[in-house]
């Protein structure tokens, strides 16, 4: 299910996200429960059902704003089960909150949802964000990894939209702010690039999202080969999966993300719409990024 | 029969059988003027034993002439270095994936070192003429270079690091017409008529190939084996995939072991000797060693 739309502020955007995640999914939204709306801190705590129908995958979401300092931010957290004698934010086995910038104007917005995930990408100026809450597609069995949840959100604190960071990245090319649920039951920071003196690698990772980058054993040649790329002879691009990978804190693949792929941005511009096994998807930059590698392909179902 | 397993007394033996073996699965036998051509479905390769190699060459039609001077042939040959012989063992594979077909050999040259070598049409991405692709398996087998995994000296299947130019693809583009670009290292953008592929440490499957398996089920992954277009402004368009055969890391497996994936039954050899790691041998060594480098093959 997807949606699309201009909210009117920061504030808009969360209401409009809570009432498509809860509306059922024979009216076009994701069909979640919500267990807990706090208003007086603009907080909600929402169950989604998974693909099966039987899931509890529990997701909060909520806003921040910082008037003073024309701070905006969709926030986004998970957590392991739900008890609601605790705070939204301290429940079982919680992810730290993460933060995605917003701002006080209209806001031009995608939502992607389904039983499992919602991918949230908005228009902030000129430059683009998107996140992904829920969980992904394990290569292994319900039994042996029950809870494969990433928090792909682009920032550990709130900041004004305009800040240019490598540290502050977009779910499918993440920065350290992405939080990755691990077969341990830890949460592990997971990333592909932070902010150094500039650009640099994130050398070890509990979540690196290929092919963007995925520096295992200290060779990210990969990166290279991705930014290489371009559209297909005759016309035409190819989606590519986006699989999580770790060397935190062992080598490891841990599944794919769901409903997103990386695409070359060769003769490409963000908002365009591809079509790739006959489905429609969204092309959309990381934040303020225009290289051609910069760019990612979300499904429109 | 899709499979087919035996001894071999050398080169020009195994080209036999393999014939044989092709003719049976539904492939053509040409009629050239020396060696064998054998095509299906759009391939076409000329193919030639001599004392301890065998020799191929792909073509876009079959003809009287040399099985290296058929239509439109490349003007390089794909040499799968073996030796005289005998062969312990080999395996032969003739399967379909996505309605493309492969034809390939995996011989056992003697105990425990294998070498490869297929004839197939890419799953294509994209609207282009060609997608023939033509691999051998190559080493040099000097004592320093031998041991080593990931040398530019070798060739691989659907190799990122190798010089050797032992795999090429038909692919027109960009105003070629009957053009054959030949494998090489990733790292060289430059020429235009020239392909590479997506593993060893220089390919961008690398990461996967790294991490293996699962390290929570236990599952090995199948890594999909792509070969890439070079392009103009140093960049690339990916071909497609080849069909009935993946990277896999065999670090999990025994040489020959076969796993089920997905409802689809995979037998797993090395590229060329299995390591006890993926590591190199020891430097002069000559040990032939491919580490956990291997290809699963789809056997029907």
């Amino acid at each position: 299910m997807y949606s699309t739309g201009t909210a009117t502020n920061h504030a808009d955007l969360f209401a409009r996200l809570r009432t498509f995640l809860t509306t059922s999914t024979g009216s076009g939204g994701a069909g979640w429960t919500e267990l807990g709306f706090d208003g007086a801190n603009n907080r909600v705590i929402l169950r989604a059902p998974g693909l099966s129908g039987t899931d509890q995958i529990h997701i909060g979401l909520g806003y921040v704003a910082d008037a003073p300092n024309d701070a905006y931010a969709l926030t986004g957290w998970m957590f392991e089960e739900y008890q609601p004698a605790f705070s939204y934010i301290a429940q079982p086995g919680t992810s730290a909150v993460r933060y995605m910038p917003l701002w006080d104007s209209a806001i031009k917005y995608w939502f992607m949802g389904n039983g499992q995930r919602i991918i949230v990408a908005v228009k902030i100026s000129t430059t683009y964000f998107s996140c992904y809450l829920g969980k992904f597609l394990p290569i292994a069995a319900p039994s042996e990894y029950p809870q494969p949840y990433y928090v792909g959100m682009p920032m550990t604190a709130l900041n004004r939209w305009s800040l240019a960071s490598a540290s502050i990245r977009s779910f499918f090319d993440p920065s350290q702010a992405a939080q990755v649920h691990q077969p341990s039951n830890n949460w592990i920071q997971g990333g592909n690039f932070y902010q150094s003196s500039s650009e640099s690698n994130v050398g070890t990772s509990g979540g690196y999202v290929w092919p963007y980058n995925a520096d295992l054993g200290g060779n990210s040649n990969c990166v290279t080969r991705w930014r290489e790329q371009r559209d297909l002879l005759g016309g035409g691009y190819n989606r590519e999966r986006l699989v999580l990978l770790a060397d935190d804190p062992a080598d490891d693949v841990l599944g794919e993300l769901d409903g997103a792929y990386a695409v070359p941005g060769f003769s490409q511009a963000s908002e365009d719409i591809v079509q790739i096994g006959g489905l429609d998807h969204l092309v959309v930059q990381d934040n303020f990024r225009t290289n051609r590698w910069n760019y990612a392909a979300l499904a429109l179902e | 029969m899709p499979y087919q397993t035996g001894t071999s007394t050398g080169p020009a033996d195994l080209l036999a059988k393999l014939v044989t073996f092709a003719t049976a699965n539904g492939w053509a036998a040409g009629s050239p003027s020396s060696g064998a051509v054998l095509s299906k479905n759009g391939i076409v390769c000329g193919l030639n034993a001599t004392a301890t190699d065998i020799q191929l060459r792909g073509a876009l039609g079959a003809g009287p002439g040399a099985w290296s001077a058929q239509v439109n042939s490349v003007g390089t040959t794909a040499t799968c270095n073996m030796n005289a012989g005998p062969f312990p063992a080999y395996h032969f594979y003739s399967v379909a994936e996505s309605g493309r077909e492969l034809l390939a050999a995996v011989v056992e040259i003697s105990a425990g070192v294998y070498r490869h070598f297929i004839l197939t049409q890419l799953i294509k991405l994209g609207t282009w003429t060609g997608g023939t692709y033509i691999a051998a398996t190559n080493f040099d087998l000097s004592t320093f270079q031998y041991p080593s995994l990931d040398t530019g000296n070798h060739c691989y299947i659907a190799d990122a690091n190798n010089n050797s130019a032992h795999a090429h693809v038909h692919c027109d583009a960009d105003g070629r017409v009957n053009s054959w670009s030949l494998q090489r290292t990733a790292s060289d953008t430059g020429t235009l008529a020239q392909c590479t592929g997506s593993l060893r440490s220089g390919g961008i499957l690398w990461p996967q190939f790294r991490a293996g398996y699962s390290r929570s089920s236990l599952r090995t992954l199948l890594i999909p084996m792509w070969i890439y277009q070079n392009r103009s402004a140093d960049l690339r368009s990916k071909l497609g995939q080849i069909p009935g055969m993946r990277h896999i890391n065999i670090g999990r497996y025994a040489v020959g072991q076969q796993d089920n994936f997905g409802g689809d039954n995979y037998q797993v050899w090395p590229a060329n000797a299995r390591g006890p790691t993926h590591t190199d041998s020891a430097n002069g060594s000559g040990v032939a060693n491919s580490g956990w480098y291997g290809y699963a093959y789809l056997r029907t």
